[in-house]
């Protein structure tokens, strides 16, 4: 079931989730949040395109792979264009805490009005888990015939929040009960 | 709720978050975590999922570089959470 701005609204009240710095009112719409881009964006480095990735391989390192193939950028109040067919990885400004005891799970997807100019942000991967913590790593491509102008702090997708049923095993703590880890 | 040893490797790919080594069945594991989560050396990952011959399966908050979301830890690698006990 996805939650209304009220419920969202209400669940932050209670402290069941949290999202940091608060969205403002005009952030919201019927059944979603905004949040915004962090300045800071990391970018595929011009020459890698004949690598060929092996994530089989044993000792695939993902993060590794990542951080010797960007650069991290920090886009000015000028903005960052983001030329065409580019692949580039940020985050939200937001930190989102789906706090278990809230029973909610999210997907980030994108802006419709982002969407009309190719703008995706993310690849095949939207879902924030029960209990996620932290900022929301988005994966940007540019879809479009023309650069698009990223700048920081700019709606760069939504969240929609969903309630979850039952508990996961996680937040269940009756098959240890009495037990004590060392 | 319980909380797991870290050995912390530095930033990860963006300022929020940290590149974390966690001792697993099969070794050391890599992950990046929100690094507000984490507490003196810990990180809280709920209640374990399950259990095998002195190993707790517990699920992380992130996938780990290699993509694996539950890893089996010795049940030395866990710290009962007792600020998270008091509140419950």
């Amino acid at each position: 079931m996805i939650l209304t701005d009220r419920e969202i609204q209400n669940l932050i009240k209670k402290k069941l989730i949290s999202i940091e710095p608060k969205p403002s009112i005009d952030a919201y719409d019927s059944t979603a949040v905004d949040l915004t881009l962090d300045p800071l964006i990391r970018v595929f480095r011009s020459g890698t395109e004949g690598l060929i990735i092996d994530p089989s391989a044993p000792g695939y390192k993902v993060t590794e792979l990542i951080r010797g193939a960007t650069d991290p950028v920090t886009i000015t109040d000028q903005g960052w264009d983001m030329p065409r067919g580019k692949l580039v990885l940020a985050w939200t400004k937001e930190r989102v805490d789906l706090n278990l005891k809230g029973k909610v799970a999210a997907r980030v997807e994108g802006k419709s009005g982002l969407a009309r100019i190719g703008l995706g942000v993310h690849v095949t991967a939207p879902t924030i888990h029960a209990g996620f913590p932290g900022t929301i790593q988005l994966e940007l491509i540019n879809h479009g015939p023309m650069s698009i102008k990223l700048r920081p702090g700019m709606a760069i997708c939504q969240l929609i929040i969903e309630t979850i049923k039952g508990t996961p095993s996680k937040a269940h703590k009756s098959q240890f009960a009495g037990q004590k880890a060392t | 709720m319980m909380l797991l040893k870290i050995k912390n490797l530095g930033e990860g790919l963006h300022p929020s978050e940290t590149f974390v080594s966690i001792e697993t069945k099969n070794g050391p594991e890599q992950v990046a975590v929100d690094a507000q989560s984490l507490r003196n050396g810990t990180l809280p990952i709920g209640w374990p999922v399950g259990k095998s011959a002195g190993f707790f399966l517990v699920e992380l908050p992130r996938p780990t570089v290699g993509g694996a979301r539950r890893v089996w830890v010795r049940k030395e690698e866990l710290i009962p959470d007792k600020a998270a006990r008091k509140t419950a």
